[in-house]
């Protein structure tokens, strides 16, 4: 067993899938958790879609998905957040006005012009094989920006999570960093669609959290254990996928969904 | 020296007035307490000085030396399951001025002082979830005073609270204002305790109906009126 993970990365293509998957899951568990406290788990799977539609168009235009994906994105998330901050949608109504608009969109595209192709369905349900060197450079540098973003802006973070009120009447700019969470989720959704697959993609974002939240009850820990949790399931999925050909990014979501299972029993058993 | 000038101030919602004309001012550690039936727009007014409400006319000026208003919301969303300490919850109080994850030597110090004041080091490590409801304001009145040291602002801290934490909760307060000078903005409800502790009161009925010390309230022909009223 030992001997077959090392051999997985004799092949170049699995030490990219690696390395940004390692780096796109440990950005998803972090960020997500303030995502899931904030009653935005839903995001990652709205913003799925329109990454969907995106790709939809990239395929037409002969486009590269992940440089056209990555602006269009982030743009529905500012409008996401915009429409519900304004008072004139609720947040989960304007999540399934933009992502069902999203994927009827992609889909009219698709099925007027080239169909459902093995790119396309590469794209919805995941492939390590199309992971290139510069998607791996861009996920490096995107991640790490990301992380340091994370790190520094921490109590922030934490503020309008806990209590946008307080936040704000104490000075935070709640609407700059609510929008600095959505547009992170974007780009993960965006960089990890690829590999995971847009329909599986914000998996990654909410179960390590909700997994985490089981048996820690300090944000702190949580974000640490969370952290664990995502690099354990990324690596645990890779090798199954790679041991048993089966598909990385439903191998993935299905360990974290065992996880999960697992630690809420222990929080029952344990009485945690 | 004021700390907080408020002139003609005026909000409508959907052209309904719901403040009319208010004008009163908070100096340096005083402890003004704004009282007012369901309704008569003492939330609106909170609200409009924390800046959630841009439609107003009139104005309000904050010192310019205040870096950051201390503020205890009305609803605190207790019974909603969130990971976290009571140190967290109260270290979240330096969001606003901390630059960096961790806290400087001088927050640090503040911290420490904060815990001390309102007793509560032994109730750093708690899950904030499992805290009582008198606990959990002790802690968001932490909160709020490591944002600010100079003005509190507090909605309605005690609804909710049984006797015994909203007595605690006035003597911690009363300790802030005391000891640190504190200048306290509170909304209060408990008739009371926020005529026993305070030492201005701003009678609101989307006018102001009355503005001035705490014993010329008492003595006021509109007290006598509210307190026929309630019993």
């Amino acid at each position: 067993m030992i001997d077959a993970f090392f051999e997985m990365f004799s092949y170049p293509f699995m030490v990219r899938a690696f390395i940004s998957g390692i780096f796109i899951t440990v950005c998803a568990s972090v960020i997500g958790v303030n995502l899931v406290l904030k009653h935005f788990s839903m995001m990652g799977d709205g913003l799925s879609h329109v990454a969907f539609c995106s790709l939809a168009l990239a395929v037409v235009l002969h486009q590269s998905p992940l440089y056209l994906s990555l602006p269009v994105v982030m743009f529905c998330a500012f409008l996401l957040l915009s429409l519900s901050k304004r008072g004139k949608m609720y947040a989960d109504a304007a999540i399934a006005f933009i992502s069902t608009s999203a994927l009827a969109l992609g889909v009219m595209i698709l099925s007027l012009t080239t169909g459902m192709n093995t790119d396309v369905c590469n794209y919805l349900f995941g492939s390590i094989l199309g992971m290139k060197v510069m998607d791996l450079y861009l996920t490096i540098v995107l991640c790490t920006l990301m992380l340091i973003a994370y790190v520094c802006f921490y109590r922030k973070f934490f503020a309008i999570t806990f209590d946008e009120d307080f936040a704000r009447a104490s000075g935070v700019n709640v609407r700059f960093y609510n929008m600095a969470l959505a547009l992170m989720s974007a780009v993960i959704i965006t960089l990890g669609m690829r590999m995971m697959g847009a329909l599986l993609i914000s998996n990654l974002i909410v179960i390590p959290a909700l997994t985490a939240m089981r048996v820690m009850r300090s944000f702190n820990n949580v974000v640490l254990y969370s952290l664990v949790l995502s690099i354990f399931c990324f690596t645990a999925g890779l090798y199954v996928s790679y041991e048993y050909s089966t598909p990385t990014g439903a191998s993935v979501v299905l360990i974290n969904v065992l996880l999960f299972v697992l630690h809420y029993i222990a929080e029952k058993v344990l009485k945690l | 020296m004021s700390i907080l000038e408020v002139a003609n101030l005026s909000v409508s919602f959907r052209h309904k007035v719901v403040l009319e004309d208010v004008s009163f001012s908070l100096n340096e550690g005083e402890y003004l307490s704004l009282i007012g039936p369901n309704g008569a727009g003492k939330s609106t007014l909170i609200r409009t000085l924390l800046g959630g409400n841009q439609s107003y006319t009139g104005s309000f000026t904050f010192d310019r030396g205040l870096k950051s208003k201390g503020y205890l919301p009305q609803q605190n969303n207790d019974g909603v399951f969130f990971p976290a300490t009571a140190l967290e919850v109260i270290k979240s109080g330096f969001a606003s001025t901390s630059r960096l994850p961790y806290l400087s030597a001088e927050e640090k110090q503040r911290l420490l002082e904060t815990l001390s004041l309102l007793n509560l080091e032994g109730l750093s490590d708690s899950s904030f979830y499992t805290l009582s409801g008198g606990q959990k304001r002790s802690v968001l009145l932490a909160r709020a005073f490591c944002a600010s040291s100079q003005l509190l602002i507090l909605d309605e801290p005690t609804a909710g609270l049984d006797a015994v934490a909203v007595s605690r909760f006035y003597e911690d307060l009363k300790i802030l204002h005391e000891k640190r000078h504190t200048a306290i903005l509170l909304v209060g409800h408990d008739l009371d305790n926020v005529l026993k502790e305070s030492e201005k009161v701003l009678y609101l009925k989307r006018k102001v109906r009355f503005f001035g010390r705490s014993e010329d309230f008492l003595n006021d022909s509109l007290y006598k009126g509210i307190r026929e009223e309630m019993l």
